[in-house]
């Protein structure tokens, strides 16, 4: 059963001076300080030293802060003041954002233009829907992520493509605040079964989608491959599956096709026109594109492309698939498979596509490997290879390939015939 | 007939696991192109048919090409990303009148 918190308040309390604006956490015995004298500058404060001032609490009892945002010349504080329990996972509470609200960081009287306005609403309007965060689990980083080892240094460890609101809290990590002060959020979706039948036992089944926060924009204004080799539409999708004392886990990834297009802006009929840039650009984008889907575990990668040769526009991409490496800088396999969905699934016989899955995995099985981790017995074993889909836009297509390739991933990781 | 057939043959994991990997795909549709995924998947072959309209339609006519320019401004903002030379004054001009 959800609950919404449309009717609590949250745990942050917000108090204003001339001076200082002043952020208290329930849970926490000091408090945030922007300093409105010296460039909003951020510090932690004890309750002693704000009492200098006097200090004005604000209706807005929030539940969470995003971090700073600036617009115009504004500087303004992101914080959620609504959301949604999606469900639980290792026992902690998953929440999906339902509203947010900002709190100018100013002494003047907050009166922005029309124009600020306009743009305040439309990223208040963002957050209707795919926005999702927890206290006590990291859901930026996937579940064998967080078996290695992270830098002590926290900017560097949170330089992730996945955490969202990175460079709002930026101002937050660089002054050294208390990270009970500010929550780590992705886009994309979580979805949790905690009431799941697998032959009379009781299972959780997870599935986590985290968009890259590189090249994030929307289909018309994003396409493609950049220089530093992000590429539009990039998705992290995760399937958890706990029953018992065993927890099996699996990613995979899709994205835009790794080719320098943007929108044809000037002709509508086309999809996309071709951005110059040198072999010497396209071959460095590429190389940083595969390096960084391998390096953090050195994984084999496998690439499938589901686009088609004979629609126009994809045939055309289909040539430049041909930059691709046959192994990373570390020396890891780097394949490319090809399968023509449009053309192959024309009759709508499923039992193609599920072959080709299956001499897929047969063909890689031992490269690919599926995590597991078993808390009665203390084994563990690690996914050595990820699958990278895309099709033009990396949306249906990639959907449906991805969804039949996971659940063959799913009968051979709880070893039964689902 | 044969549907229903096919249907009570599955695993009953089966109907929650299309269920959500349907929603991952219109939450991520919604996201990247402003519309649910137009395709559920098998024993949906209509879908199928429909999905193609769907995109040429967009394509073609450059369907809500405001509404995303904005979307996709907003998506900066919150990202924090550079925005300058991305002209969105004229933008929230045009959109005036």
């Amino acid at each position: 059963m959800k609950s919404t918190s449309d009717l609590t308040e949250g745990c942050f309390r917000i108090y204003q001076s001339p001076e200082v604006l002043v952020v208290k956490h329930l849970n926490y015995d000091k408090l945030l300080q922007f300093d409105l004298q010296n460039e909003n500058a951020v510090s932690e404060v004890t309750l002693d030293s704000i009492s200098k001032f006097i200090l004005t609490e604000q209706k807005l009892k929030p539940h969470a802060l995003l971090g700073v945002m600036k617009i115009d010349h504004w500087s303004l504080l992101l914080f959620v003041t609504a959301f949604e329990k999606v469900g639980s996972i290792e026992s902690k509470k998953i929440y999906s954002i339902k509203e947010v609200d900002f709190v100018p960081i100013t002494s003047e009287a907050f009166e922005p233009n029309s124009e600020t306005n306009y743009y305040l609403t439309g990223i208040k309007a963002l957050f209707n829907i795919g926005f999702y965060y927890s206290l006590e689990y990291d859901l930026t980083q996937s579940t064998q992520s967080k078996k290695s080892e992270k830098p002590d240094n926290p900017k560097l460890q949170e330089s992730l493509y996945y955490n969202f609101n990175y460079n709002l809290k930026l101002q937050l990590i660089e002054a050294k605040v208390n990270p009970i002060f500010y929550i780590s959020m992705i886009n994309g979706y979580v979805g949790i079964n905690e009431e799941v039948d697998l032959s009379g036992e009781k299972a959780t089944l997870t599935i986590i989608s985290r968009r890259s926060r590189f090249m994030a924009g929307t289909l018309f204004n994003c396409k493609g491959i950049d220089e530093q080799g992000n590429t539009a539409n990039f998705v992290e999708t995760e399937q958890i599956m706990k029953i018992g004392h065993k927890t099996f886990a699996f990613v995979i990834y899709r994205g835009s096709p790794p080719v320098f297009i943007s929108s044809n802006k000037k002709d509508f009929t086309k999809s996309f026109k071709f951005v110059e840039v040198s072999n010497e650009q396209k071959a460095s984008a590429i190389k940083s594109h595969v390096d960084r889907l391998t390096t953090k575990d050195n994984m084999n990668i496998f690439f499938i492309n589901l686009m088609s040769d004979n629609v126009t526009d994809e045939c055309v991409l289909n040539n430049h698939f041909q930059n691709l490496p046959s192994e990373t800088s570390s020396g890891k396999n780097c394949k490319l498979s090809r399968f023509d969905f449009n053309y192959t699934m024309e009759g709508n016989d499923f039992n193609i596509l599920h072959n080709y899955i299956s001499q897929f995995i047969k063909v890689n099985n031992s490269n690919i490997q599926y995590y597991c981790l078993d808390t009665k017995f203390k084994s563990s074993v690690d996914q050595t290879g990820v699958i990278r889909i895309n099709c033009f836009n990396s949306l249906d297509r990639t959907n449906v390939m991805q969804a039949a390739l996971v659940w063959k991933v799913l009968e051979i990781q709880v070893s039964i015939k689902l | 007939m044969e549907k229903k057939k096919q249907e009570k043959s599955l695993h009953p994991l089966m109907a929650v696991y299309k269920n959500m990997w349907g929603s991952n795909g219109d939450f991520l549709s919604l996201q990247y192109a402003g519309h649910i995924s137009d395709f559920e998947g098998e024993n949906i072959p209509e879908r199928e048919n429909a999905k193609g309209r769907f995109e040429s339609v967009n394509n073609i006519f450059g369907a809500n090409i405001f509404e995303e320019n904005y979307k996709n401004h907003c998506l900066k903002l919150l990202l924090q990303e550079d925005i300058r030379g991305n002209n969105i004054t004229l933008l929230y001009l045009l959109l005036l009148i």
